[in-house]
Order: C-alpha cells, then structure tokens, then sequence
C-alpha cells in the first residue's frame, strides 16, 4: 500500500491505517456490516472490528494463559484466524462470542504447547524450569496476595477447566455456548467449573478462615 | 430444618446469576452451615473476579492488529493473486492459445514442404514456350511475373510449372499452371 493513499488515524487503537475511500466509514455500523466490509478486504472496517474487541480477546487470553506475552502471542493468533476465517462467520449470530470462541481454542493450545515444552525443558535438566512453571504470580505475591493466590490456583488447573471458567465467570457466558467452545457437554462444563472454583477456595483457605472467623 | 445440605454445585448454580433456579432452597434458610458454605463460595467467586488483567498496551494493539491483518490474507483481496480463479482460468487459455497456434503453423507448414521446393523465377521476358498462346496473354498483362516449377518430394520426376504475378496493382494474384513437360 502506498502512503499517498492512506490516512494514519490516532484513537485508542493506537496507529489506525484508514484508506481513503472508506475513511468516513460510520463509527456506530453494525459488526455484521463491518463483518461483511472486511471479508472484501477493508481495512478500516477489520480496524474498527478490533478495536471494539481487542480489549475482550486479550482479557480472554490473559486469563487463560496468565502471562502477558503468551495473552499477546494469543491474542495475534485469535485475530488471524478470525480475519482469515472472516467468510465462515454465520451473519446474524453473536461475533463476539465466535471471536471468544476462537480466542479460547488459541489461548488453550498456546498454553498446552507451552506446559508441553517446560515439561521437556524439565527432563532435560534445565535449570530455570521451575521459574517459568509459576512465571508472573510469584511477583505479584507482594503486591495482592488475594489475586496472586487465584491466579496461582487458575494456573495449576488444566487448559479446559481453566477456560471454562474464565468464560463462565469473567466473560459470562452461558453454559451452552461454552460447552459448545469446549466441544463437551454442559454437565462436563459445570465439573471443569466447579473443579476450578474449588481450586480457587482452597488457594485462598487461609484468607476465607481468616475471613470467617471475624465476627 | 427441611431436607438434606446442597452440594457445592448447588450453592455455584444458585450464585449464579443467570441459572434458571432462582428460588432459594427452604433448606438454606434455615442451615447456618450451608449459608456459610455459600458465602464462602461467593466471596471466592468475587475475589476471582476481582483479580485484575492488565491492558494491552496501544503500541501493541495497534502492531497486533497490523501483523494479524497482514497474515490473514485479507488486506491483499484486491491486489493481483495468482491464486485468483480467473487469474488461472485466463492464463490456461492464452497457454492452451499460443500451443494450439504453434501446432496449426507446424501443420499448415507441413504439407507445403512435402510438396517440395518451389523454384521462382523471376521473368524479364515471355518465355518462348507460351508466346501466341492464352498464357501468354495472361503474362503480357500480369504485374511482376515470375516463373514457378515446384518439384514433389514424392515424385521428384514430375513438377507443376505456372506463370505468377499480380494485376491491377497487386489487388489481383494469378497462379497460371502450365501444361506439364
């Protein structure tokens, strides 16, 4: 693309690249609209797709993978796939539920495939894979041992226990539409989510003892 | 106290906000130690849904957008693709196209060089053969006659002899066979 037909646009996406013929797109156009516009390959309209749910495919990520760089990581592969997979997106249904959809798939590869290489890094004697198992949590021990300790417990549960409830409880999404993402049966999802929060509960005995006991 | 203590999976459903069972179990009311149980459950849930998730930053939004459109292929729909259907249907057909063309020129060749070599020669007078007869007339008003004897590769014994030439300034050309020897 040549400068001279683009316009750099400043907003909170950061740098925006607007062509010329669809600058004045509308703001307030329905996703399907902006859908349609970037299957013909408009880049502001795939701009304007993400830059009202950027902010949901990363939270996703990050929930999930609990790490900055692997929640950037996932959140590049969730935007790939659904702009490449733009045409195969049912018109009239929920885009951002199909986006979570994808972003969760992503999110628990990523995180399949990095516990695949620690767990190899491991058995070869490495001497730092211990500091990668617990990565970001320890750090913020200090800072907020509440949201540490959940995050501690969220990190040792299995990708599908996790993801079920990021999606249940951060993203609120039904049962169904989970169980869908997750290809299992709502019975299924509600075990991964009762699984997670036990896990959580007893991360944080000690507090909720503490808690409890005051009168 | 009426009936037996929820599970836990009861007491997350009816925290629940959106689960269809809304009505409180009698049993609840009156259990201290599942109410206790559920309030243990709710402030987990809130401390879980409380733990912050940091932002992406605009920097990396904004690389994160660009890398992704660029990868998904979606930015190049307009330009030129090989892998565009009519691209390749097109370029089948010159391909196909040009081969046939090469193929008819070999045919269309061939047969002229089985009948053998052309021998033109061109003529400054009329031959003395032809004086008097048609041929002869037919020279006298043809525009740069030449004199053909064209040999068969078959039979090189035989040849077919004609007068050449064109008339009203070249909009005309006349093959004239001669009688052979």
């Amino acid at each position: 693309m040549s400068e001279s037909t683009l316009h750099v646009h400043q907003s909170a996406l950061g740098r925006v690249v607007i062509d010329k013929k669809t600058m004045h797109w509308p703001i307030n156009d329905s996703d399907d609209a902006l859908i349609m516009a970037a299957e013909k390959g408009s880049e502001s309209a795939a701009a304007q797709l993400y830059a009202r749910y950027a902010d949901k495919v990363y939270r996703i990520a990050y929930r999930i993978t609990l790490d900055e760089n692997l929640a950037k990581d996932c959140a590049q592969e969730t935007w790939i796939k659904a702009f490449a997979k733009i045409h195969r997106y049912r018109l009239g249904s929920s885009f951002p539920a199909w986006l979570a959809a994808i972003a969760v798939h992503s999110a628990i590869d990523l995180l399949r495939q990095r516990r695949k290489r620690q767990s190899v890094e491991c058995e070869n004697g490495e001497e730092d894979c211990g500091q990668i198992v617990e990565p970001a949590a320890r750090l913020r021990l200090e800072e907020n041992e509440i949201h540490a300790a959940v995050a501690l417990a969220l990190e040792s549960l299995p990708a599908n226990q996790r993801a079920a409830f990021v999606m249940r409880h951060y993203e609120d999404l039904p049962l169904k539409t989970i169980a869908e993402n997750l290809g299992c049966l709502e019975g299924t999802v509600k075990t991964h989510i009762h699984r997670a929060v036990k896990a959580v509960r007893s991360a944080l005995r000690k507090k909720l003892d503490g808690r409890m006991e005051k009168p | 106290m009426n009936g037996r203590h929820l599970t836990d999976e009861e007491l997350l459903e009816l925290l629940d906000d959106s689960s269809e069972r809304h009505l409180e179990p009698e049993h609840l009311q009156d259990c201290s130690d599942c109410q206790k149980r559920r309030d243990e459950l709710a402030w987990v849930l809130d401390c879980a849904k409380s733990a912050p998730a940091p932002q992406c930053g605009p920097n990396s939004r904004a690389e994160i957008f660009e890398r992704a459109w660029q990868a998904s292929g979606r930015g190049n729909v307009r330009r030129f693709s090989w892998r565009w259907p009519i691209v390749r249907y097109a370029f089948s057909f010159a391909t196909g196209a040009a081969c046939g063309m090469l193929l008819l020129f070999f045919l269309v060749r061939e047969p002229a060089a089985a009948n053998g070599v052309a021998d033109r020669t061109k003529l400054t007078a009329i031959p003395a053969e032809i004086r008097g007869t048609n041929a002869g007339k037919v020279y006298a008003r043809l525009e740069n006659p030449v004199f053909v004897i064209q040999e068969k590769s078959d039979n090189p014994n035989s040849a077919v002899r004609s007068i050449q030439g064109t008339v009203d300034r070249g909009a005309i050309q006349v093959v004239w066979n001669l009688p052979n020897y």
